[in-house]
């Protein structure tokens, strides 16, 4: 009798071990909630959104990739295009915006987008081209495109025309747009023929004509110092001396005007890389005249 | 009305450095071990086999490189040194042309006048002078903001 | 008759016995195999650090973050974050994640390790001024009286890697008199040149200054344009041409010894240079200890 209970006891703990390690109740038993579960669509949504807000925007892309796999979402493929954008490749994003032209929620903004980063791409008149084509663009924000229209040509293209160009802006604007085209209009350039032959009449003088004075004076000085050394030779006859003096006052006279020349073109393009960073700079304050989208994190 | 110019480049350098400070935009990986301390390159004067004349003016320079020019200190306060600069200047353009360039390098460098706000800064400390913007082309010159450092 | 009365009886109380325990067992075995997704996560985020594969571990270590609301995990998640930053080099990034782990840490271990990993970072990214007041700072924190190797070590490699061999040396013989890192230091430090009296033995004797190094050819071409034109202008001033003696004297001569003595300390700084490269190069790939 103690016998038989001893065994019942022994097959049932024998039975519960090999219950416990059999490996066919271990996948029943393991807790999957799937609410819990880091990985659903939802929560891969969510955890992008928060890396595009923090501007890990290469995290982000990969994130909503993946969301798009499995379900489509046309703000999701609208910060995918955007944060391309901000990374810097134009490229891919302006490829992404145009796949959002046609019946989508976000046309009027893909649109939009799309023509900002051929503005940022830095070829004025591609972007040009392409805002004269209707084809892309939309029914709304042409005011917008219209003021980065008559912008593109200050940066590329010489000089827009007047009226077109203060019509299209607001009051307050106007006045920038106003200094900015009298600058495009009059930007001071130094003429390189002036600056040539003023340094052929008085060594150096193209070179301060050019605002670089110190330059200007030196090289008058060797010219002058070595012409009047080429002289006093030939008066106390030392020819070879004098020829030599000669040759080099010579090489100057001609190295200073060429030197003339050069130093006006450097001025010049001075003149244009600080109208260019002026214009940019106020077109970043502005941000580029666009509207804030509140679906997105600002 | 007027933007002040200096407030112009220190904006723009510090839009410039925010975006490099985003380095997750690339993808990177493990990096390696970098104690060593950085070595000051020295200039290596090769001679050009293009043609006779490049040969000759290299030959020359090297010559009056070792002779007199490693011997009598650090003299141009510009990157690429006067004879450098005279060697690129013939290798660009024409023989003519890149004595006329000289000429005009080694008036700027006896200058004796405040010459500092007139260059960039190069990373090596010296003044930044390179031969694209002497060669009378409108398209090659470069400009460069005067407080920032060129690489 | 008696004894099936009595088993009958008790079958029941047994099997209601038995099913409780098997419930029981099951019920445990349900806590022991099932994993919190936090945990499998965090697990998975490990396996990615380890397998060095840096940028998705810190993505997976910042998804664990994100969804962590009790933060369980947020002082491990940071610190390995800050980690793998720290093996891919972008040390910035790096230190951020370290705070942020020093500021949450739970106990005083937890804080000096934090802390202890910001100065390894700041050694790494050449920022020595930040890391040596760093370990001044833990060095007077009296929670880690009992840390000051580990602070010395740190010290150490601080100077090594800002090319001070003689604080290094001095930062290793604290904490270890025969360490052969002290060892290491103090060699270098012996096998430089001294690059004032390059320059004063040029001054006084031009040349000389380039033997001192090692340079023989360029020390020869020293003394001789030296000679030359010193011989030169006193010539021209024996003989009453002053101002000749002025122009040769100016142009030539100084040119050529202002030129000896910046080779002079150019040569030995480079050579310095050289030698502290060396021992660094043996730091980076020979050494087994603990490196920053």
């Amino acid at each position: 009798m103690l016998l038989n209970k001893h065994f019942k006891v022994y097959y049932f703990f024998i039975a519960t071990c090999v219950i416990l390690f059999s490996p066919i109740f271990r996948v029943n038993v393991y807790s999957q909630n799937s609410n819990e579960d880091i990985f659903t669509l939802k929560n891969r949504l969510a955890f992008g959104d928060n890396l595009f807000c923090e501007q890990d925007y290469l995290r982000a892309i990969s994130e909503y990739r993946l969301f798009l796999m499995e379900e489509n979402n046309d703000t999701v493929r609208f910060k995918i295009a955007y944060a391309l954008n901000e990374m810097g490749k134009l490229d891919e994003a302006i490829d992404n915006y145009k796949g959002l032209f046609y019946n989508t929620s976000l046309t009027e903004e893909s649109r939009l987008e799309f023509f900002k980063a051929n503005f940022k791409k830095n070829n004025y008149s591609g972007f040009r081209g392409l805002v004269d084509q209707n084809v892309y663009r939309g029914d709304n924000y042409s005011t917008v495109l219209n003021k980065l229209y008559q912008i593109s040509y200050f940066l590329e293209g010489g000089l827009p025309d007047s009226s077109k160009l203060f019509s299209a802006f607001a009051e307050d604007d106007r006045d920038m747009m106003k200094m900015f085209y009298l600058k495009k209009k009059y930007p001071g350039y130094v003429s390189l023929e002036k600056a040539g032959i003023l340094s052929a009449i008085i060594p150096g003088l193209g070179k301060i004509y050019s605002d670089e004075t110190g330059d200007g004076i030196t090289a008058f000085l060797y010219t002058s110092v070595l012409g009047f050394l080429a002289y006093n030779n030939f008066i106390n006859d030392h020819p070879i001396r004098a020829w030599i003096f000669t040759g080099l006052a010579g090489y100057f006279y001609a190295a200073n005007i060429y030197g003339s020349i050069a130093a006006a073109q450097n001025y010049n393009t001075a003149i244009n890389f600080r109208f260019d960073t002026e214009l940019k700079l106020y077109l970043n304050n502005k941000k580029y005249y666009f509207p804030d989208y509140e679906f997105l994190c600002r | 009305m007027n933007i002040n110019f200096t407030k112009v480049i220190i904006i723009s350098i510090i839009i410039s450095s925010c975006s490099f400070g985003q380095n997750d935009w690339n993808k990177w990986g493990k990096a390696e071990n970098n104690y060593q301390l950085p070595v000051q390159h020295k200039n290596k004067n090769t001679i050009s086999r293009k043609n006779i004349g490049l040969l000759i003016l290299t030959s020359l320079n090297t010559t009056y490189s070792f002779f007199i020019s490693e011997l009598d200190g650090d003299n141009c306060p510009f990157y690429p040194s006067c004879s450098a600069f005279f060697i690129e200047s013939v290798e660009e353009t024409n023989l003519i042309k890149g004595f006329l360039m000289f000429g005009d390098r080694f008036t700027r460098d006896t200058n004796i006048f405040k010459r500092l706000p007139y260059y960039p800064l190069h990373i090596s400390g010296k003044l930044y002078d390179p031969v694209n913007n002497y060669k009378l082309d409108k398209n090659q010159i470069k400009y460069y903001p005067r407080d920032i450092v060129v690489k | 008759m008696q004894k099936n009365n009595s088993v009958k009886i008790k079958l029941p109380n047994n099997l209601i016995l038995w099913s409780l325990f098997l419930v029981l067992i099951f019920g445990l075995k349900s806590n022991i195999y099932s994993q919190d997704h936090l945990s499998r996560q965090y697990e998975f985020a490990n396996k990615l650090f380890e397998q060095e594969l840096f940028f998705d571990a810190v993505t997976e270590y910042k998804r664990l973050l994100y969804f962590d609301n009790d933060n369980r995990y947020e002082y491990e998640a940071n610190f390995r974050t800050g980690s793998s930053y720290k093996l891919g080099g972008k040390y910035d990034n790096a230190i951020i994640y370290f705070r942020k782990s020093e500021l949450i840490a739970r106990n005083t271990e937890e804080i000096f390790n934090s802390k202890i990993e910001i100065i390894r970072c700041n050694i790494l990214r050449k920022t020595t001024d930040t890391a040596l007041q760093l370990l001044k700072e833990i060095d007077n924190d009296t929670r880690f009286y009992d840390k000051k190797d580990m602070i010395f070590y740190w010290q150490g490699w601080a100077y090594m890697l800002a090319d001070d061999w003689k604080n290094a040396a001095l930062s290793f013989y604290r904490m270890d008199p025969g360490h052969e890192l002290r060892n290491l230091a103090w060699k270098v430090e012996n096998d430089k040149y001294s690059v004032t009296f390059a320059k004063v033995i040029s001054y006084i004797l031009p040349g000389f200054g380039q033997f001192y190094t090692g340079h023989y050819l360029s020390g020869f071409m020293s003394i001789g344009w030296n000679a030359l034109w010193g011989y030169l202008t006193i010539n021209a001033f024996i003989e009453n041409r002053a101002f000749d003696g002025i122009v040769i004297g100016n142009l030539l001569w100084l040119r050529f010894y202002k030129g000896n003595y910046e080779n002079a300390v150019k040569f030995a700084v480079d050579e310095n240079i050289i030698i502290s490269n060396k021992a660094l190069r043996f730091l980076e790939n020979n050494y087994d200890g603990e490196k920053p």
